[in-house]
């Protein structure tokens, strides 16, 4: 209907046209001084034109449609039945001409070789060729749809002897059946050749049995055209159970010839059943098992065994091997099934896929089960595996070249009706997941990698994602011993002070080692986090590690709490750390004289409540170990005078907060303002203007005589929103300006104070030898000479190395690659894990 | 063709299994480079621009098999070899230049997963890049007596004041706390959020403490923020290869296509102001990407402005000044040579190990033209397959024989992707989003689109 609507009203316009112009050309010469007629008359031929090339155009668009693709589903919901195209050229049922519209075969129609009117010859026999997929042909199994390029007319199931049953040829007893035994057998190209795999009982063969090795057969060899004693050997072969792994390997092709015909002919036109499929799948993998020393055979026969098992996993559950061993087809059949049926996918077989269609990264090597365990968990919690449900996917298409010669050496196109995934956008989604799922798994597989025997250590357990912690049951022993300790360590509060010793018991029983590093100080600070605790000392958060012998607090702590201290923290801890030096320097820190002092800090620094918890718990540890201000004088050097001086009095304010000021006190500022090289006699200036400050900021009624209960007179009202002031009381509001004014000030000391303990646990620098290699400091120079000890590093040991000569590895590789690549023009490390090193350049580089 | 020039087994193995899989590979393409002396030359200008710290844009543009991805890549190893970073990453439906649904972000991800220095240049090398400039800070803490963390402070604090500049800083910071206190998770957080691989951005907080991430808004501001970076960090600028941006001219979508085609433009416009420091910018597409003026750049005025190419340059004349650099086509003859240098590789340089004889070339074109016509050397992606795959063959069976092998060699044409009808899977997502795109009406095949325009039939 519409496109006669378009018709007519561009026929009217057109007829519109020719009147306007025909009045134009009558009335011109009277109204040739009316210049605006004519411009009427050019914009409506205009509009005619537009509307008119539209109208073309929407209905060429229009044929394109109803001709172009049609989507897969509508073939797949199809009822179950045996679409076999009819031999004698009737054409192919409506369902498989679309389907076949819509998979890649239409390459395969529009090859040129059906086009060239006159047939071609064959270079070896001279006959003459019949085009294969001029029709391709379609077999629904249950549901699934197979397409292949073979044109359905060439099936000849006469001559198959079928598995099981056995042939008498020229005496021998040929057990077993799976071959083509007959008087004729036409291949499939042409009918002017035999196909090579058939065994014609009327060829003359040998009798005489002789030693079967020493025979060379043509690059394609056909039963038909070799000699008679070469058939003899091979009908011995076939007698003798098809396993003499000794034998020419043509005779093994010849025989599976016939299996790869059977398969892709029969098979492919529902010829075959399901257990027969099975069982010739099985032979072909008992060959390949067999006779897999020719690359010819293992390759040919491993990509018809994939065809058998994509066969197979497009109509039945019943997959015969893992599918950790099969092939790209097989694993997309699979997937495509279970979308199309299920709506769902399997994280596991994805995975496979993702593993083979892309480079495999080092983790899936090393810790394939932590991997394959953590996607499944991520693909599941990002709802990966539900994303694939969608209609209109192309169908499932491959090509496999055949072995034998009887196809004319050309591919053929199978395709599937399944939807095939890899085309979805979820499935780059899913590889970038696998990415991600690696590079969080990267750190236990490299300690994997060194430490096989550590797997479902402790250490080892602080490495892995936190998805993966109740996964594997001998990880989650370890965890499990973990979490209850830590909880057996805190008891029903909220925070306790415990060992040291007991907290790194849980990590290293080994008594002997002293102090265990940063990195795994942090490893464990790290999986504590993640079972819902936290101690303090915490490396991470700018504190030293645990020592052995000293203290250490437990406490609760939410597992989505921060994990490195924000700016605000850090100065909240070098403060409190100033605060409780000093206010021990009369021999007593009381809890209840910082408490006030660490409330309002953790105010006017805007912490919240997990590092509110956290500061409470380091200042406790600070109260049990309190620290000493020995050591800090070299750091504090390098520090500006004005900086000093910022510090000095800061300090001064603190000792001043409680409102007295202890002669101890004096005498550790003193101290202290020798240490900043301030002159000590500022001590009593700054305390006296801290003293006045805070005074200043409010008058506190100063208590005469303590109020004693009189039941006789009237008692005097509270104050107004002021407690009694029972012993020291401080100045909230004065702190909190304190604090504001000292916020340039808290930025040096986080500098000074959080790596104040460092220096003993930075690994010993191994001797450094002085620079003998072009473009390289001496630290770089050495690394790279070390690495001539061996050709091949893991990444593990040679980021070791790299700490030993305090480098990051990443950085380390690339500054020598440079320098490589300037010298010799290649570089000297490559791969990412294992690293090789290249001896060429190697000799080149460092001779 | 002659010299002796030791090859190694190793480059040889990358490069045969790259060409016979269809793909550029990934190293040794200067081997098997052939002509283009002009357009290579242009680009080397644009390095050694960028290197000085200006900032460059060109445009490659060439038909399906013109090979613009071989020269992308060839014209990348340039830049590595004159010490710049570069990144590379092919637009698609899930990756374009802008977005609202996090494509952009993605294209980031993807581009600095392949970002590759001298010598990382299959990619991956972010890590390396970050810790040699902290590497460098250290040294020069060393020197100066100071604090790695003050060294990096400083030195990032030009880049600080630039968008995105304090968190990117604040990254870089963790990094160097995280491998100071060993600790692995910090590092790799931090890696994450310069990959573009947060999503959220309280995820990005609670790891790091910062308060943004690289999302679609960003992108390109996170690209100049990387320029600088590098340089920083010692190498010579930036280099950005966009392979693929013909998917720009496949969105159905107008108000996304401009959306992108705005993002080009303020690339274009930053580069040609030299507003970008030592950066440099390819975009790789077909002609139509480019000059279409319904869907291509040039349906955006003020991008055609700016590419439509010196009216003096037609017949001949080339003007490689301009921002765009067109490939032309294989010749036969580019073919011949291009056959012999991968004979000449196969045998490791040698030319007495050759596995075929002159003639054997010859009679391949002349088996393929036979086939498949012109096409043969139009699209050589499957004829070089097919060559790569008989020289294997010969290698490994001595005793066959060329002839007979040639015979059965397949050959088949190939379609050009860009023209098949145009899958519209990227646009589901949009069309909740999108009204009216009258554009959609006149695709092929958009089966399952379901815009009220695009639901007229003809019958």
């Amino acid at each position: 209907m519409a496109k006669k609507t378009d018709r007519a009203s561009c026929l009217i316009l057109l007829a519109l046209l020719a009147i306007l112009t025909f009045a134009v050309k009558i009335a011109v010469d009277w109204i040739a001084d009316h210049p605006v007629v004519s411009a009427i008359v050019g914009i409506v031929a205009l509009v005619a034109v537009v509307v008119w090339s539209r109208t073309k155009r929407a209905k060429i668009t229009g044929e394109n449609r109803v001709g172009g693709s049609t989507p897969t589903s509508s073939v797949a919901v199809e009822p179950p039945s045996i679409v076999h195209t009819s031999p004698a050229g009737v054409p192919a049922s409506n369902s498989s001409k679309r389907l076949r519209e819509s998979t890649g075969l239409r390459d395969a129609d529009a090859s040129p070789l059906p086009k060239t009117p006159t047939s071609r010859t064959d270079e070896r026999s001279g006959s003459s060729v019949r085009p294969i997929g001029a029709r391709a042909s379609t077999v629904d199994w249950d549901g699934a749809i197979l397409v292949s390029s073979i044109d359905a007319r060439l099936v000849e199931t006469g001559n198959w002897i079928a598995p099981g049953r056995t042939v008498e040829i020229h005496g021998r007893k040929v057990s077993g059946g799976m071959l083509y035994v007959g008087p004729k057998l036409r291949s499939v190209v042409s009918s002017q050749i035999v196909d090579p795999c058939l065994v014609n009982p009327r060829l003359p063969a040998t009798k005489h049995r002789r030693p079967s090795t020493g025979i060379q057969l043509p690059y394609w060899p056909s039963y038909s055209e070799i000699s008679d004693v070469d058939r003899g050997a091979m009908l011995d072969w076939l007698a003798t159970g098809r396993s003499d792994a000794r034998v020419e390997f043509g005779f093994v092709f010849i025989f599976f010839y016939g299996l790869e015909r059977r398969i892709l002919i029969d098979a492919m036109h529902g010829a075959v059943d399901l257990a027969e499929l099975k069982l010739l799948r099985d032979e072909i993998a008992r060959i390949v098992d067999l006779y897999g020393v020719s690359g010819s055979v293992r390759g040919y026969g491993s990509e018809l065994r994939d065809v058998v098992d994509a066969i197979l996993a497009a109509r039945t559950d019943d997959i015969p091997a893992k599918s950790s061993e099969q092939s790209e087809a097989v694993l997309k059949v699979l997937l495509g099934r279970e979308v199309a049926l299920r709506g769902t996918i399997s994280p596991l077989i994805l995975l496979q896929l993702l593993l083979l269609k892309n480079r495999q990264p080092a983790v899936a090597r090393r810790c394939p089960k932590e991997f394959s365990a953590l996607f499944a968990k991520r693909a599941a919690s990002t709802g990966l595996t539900k994303r694939f449900i969608e209609v209109g996917r192309p169908p499932i298409s491959w090509r496999y070249r055949p072995a034998s010669a009887s196809f004319g050496k050309r591919d053929i196109a199978i395709s599937v009706n399944w939807p095939d995934v890899t085309t979805h956008s979820a499935f780059e989604e899913a590889w970038s997941l696998a990415n991600e799922c690696a590079t969080s798994l990267a750190p236990f597989s490299r300690f994997v990698d060194r430490d096989a025997t550590g797997r479902s250590s402790i250490r080892a357990a602080a490495l892995l994602p936190e998805e993966l912690l109740d996964h594997d049951s001998a990880i989650e022993a370890g965890a499990m011993t973990m979490s209850e300790m830590f909880g057996s360590l805190i008891g029903s509060g909220e925070q306790k002070a415990v060992a040291a010793d007991d907290i790194l018991n849980l990590w290293q029983n080994d008594l002997t080692v002293e102090k265990i590093s940063k990195g795994e100080m942090t490893q464990l600070a790290e999986l504590a986090q993640r079972l819902g605790f936290a101690f303090e000392p915490d490396a991470r958060f700018g504190a030293p590690p645990l020592k052995r012998g000293g203290k250490a607090i437990v406490f609760r702590q939410p597992t989505e709490s921060l994990a490195v201290p924000t700016p605000g923290y850090a100065n909240a801890m070098a403060l409190m750390q100033l605060a409780v030096a000093v206010a021990n320097s009369d021999g007593d820190v009381s809890r209840a004289e910082i408490e006030p002092l660490e409330r309002q800090m953790a105010k006017s620094l805007g912490l919240d409540e997990p590092q509110q918890r956290r500061l409470r718990a380091y200042v406790e540890w600070l109260v049990v170990e309190p620290p000493t201000l020995s050591g800090l004088s070299k750091k504090l050097e390098s520090t500006m005078p004005e900086q000093r001086r910022h510090v000095a009095r800061l300090l001064a304010d603190i000792a001043a907060t409680d409102g007295t000021v202890t002669p101890d006190e004096v005498k550790m500022l003193t101290k202290v303002y020798k240490i900043l090289s301030l002159d000590p006699a500022l001590v009593h200036t700054d305390l006296h203007a801290a003293a006045i400050a805070l005074g200043s900021v409010e008058d506190i009624p100063v208590v005469v005589a303590p109020q004693v209960p009189d039941r006789s007179g009237f008692r005097i009202p509270d104050p107004p929103l002021k407690k009694a002031a029972v012993g020291v009381q401080l100045n909230d509001a004065m702190i909190e300006k304190k604090l504001r004014e000292s916020a340039a000030v808290a930025g040096i000391l986080g500098q000074i104070f959080v790596d104040s303990d460092d220096d003993d646990q930075r690994p010993k620098s191994a001797e450094i030898v002085p620079s003998h290699v072009v473009g390289l400091d001496n630290a770089h120079a050495t690394l790279a000479t070390r690495l001539k000890d061996r050709q091949e590093w893991s990444r593990g040991d040679f980021d070791d190395l790299a700490r030993e000569l305090k480098l990051m590895p990443d950085g380390a590789i690339d500054r020598i690659n440079d320098a490589a690549c300037d010298r010799c023009g290649n570089p000297l490390i490559e791969g990412d894990d294992p690293l090789t090193i290249d001896v060429d350049v190697m000799r080149e580089f460092i001779p | 063709m002659t010299e002796i020039v030791q090859i190694r087994s190793k480059d040889r193995d990358v490069l045969m299994q790259s060409l016979s899989a269809g793909v550029v590979p990934r190293r040794g393409q200067h081997l098997i480079q052939v002509g283009r002396a002009a357009e290579v030359g242009a680009l080397l200008a644009d390095v050694e621009r960028i290197v000085d710290g200006g900032s460059t844009v060109r445009f490659v543009i060439g038909e399906y098999g013109s090979g613009k991805t071989f020269f992308l890549h060839i014209v990348r190893a340039i830049a590595l070899e004159k010490k710049l970073v570069t990144v590379h990453g092919d637009l698609s439906p899930e990756r374009r230049l802008y977005s609202a649904s996090g494509h952009a972000r993605s294209l980031y991800a993807e581009l600095m997963r392949n970002m590759a220095t001298r010598s990382k240049p299959e990619g991956g090398a972010l890590a390396s890049v970050v810790e040699r400039f902290i590497s460098s800070a250290q040294a020069e803490a060393e020197a100066r007596k100071t604090t790695p963390d003050a060294v990096i402070a400083e030195r990032t604090a030009q880049i600080q004041e630039m968008v995105g500049g304090y968190d990117f800083a604040a990254v870089i910071a963790a990094y160097w706390r995280g491998h100071d206190a060993g600790n692995e998770q910090l590092k790799q957080d931090a890696v994450r959020w310069l990959r573009a691989e947060f999503t959220s951005k309280t995820d990005a907080k609670k790891a790091l403490g910062v308060r943004t991430i690289v999302d679609d808004e960003t992108f390109y501001d996170h690209l100049k923020l990387m320029s600088r970076f590098v340089r920083l960090a010692g190498f010579d600028g930036l280099f950005v290869c966009l392979d693929e941006m013909v998917n720009l001219f496949k969105l159905a979508h107008t108000q996304a296509r401009a959306q992108n085609y705005e993002q080009i433009l303020r690339i274009v416009n930053d580069s040609l102001q030299g507003i970008a420091v030592g950066m440099g910018v390819i975009f790789c597409g077909t002609p139509e990407f480019l000059s279409d003026t319904r869907r291509g750049c040039f349906s955006y005025a003020a991008l055609q402005s700016r590419l439509s190419e010196n009216r003096f340059a037609t017949e001949g004349r080339v003007d490689l000044k301009g921002p765009v650099v067109r490939l032309e086509r294989l010749s036969p003859e580019d073919l011949y040579v291009l056959l012999g240098k991968i004979r000449h590789i196969y045998a490791l340089g040698d030319p007495t190990k050759y596995l075929v004889p002159d003639d054997a070339l010859r009679a391949f074109m002349q088996h393929c033209s036979e086939r498949v016509g012109d096409a043969y050397f139009r699209t050589p992606r499957s004829t070089i397959r097919e060559w790569v795959n008989l020289l294997a063959v010969l290698e490994q069976n001595p005793s066959a024989n060329w002839p007979t092998l040639l015979g059965a060699v397949q050959i088949g044409t190939e379609d050009n992707p860009d023209l098949l009808p145009i899958e519209t899977d990227a646009e589901v997502s949009d069309r909740g989003s999108s009204a009216a795109a009258p554009e959609k009406s006149r695709k092929v095949g958009t089966a399952n689109d379901d815009d009220e325009l695009t639901s007229f039939k003809l019958k």
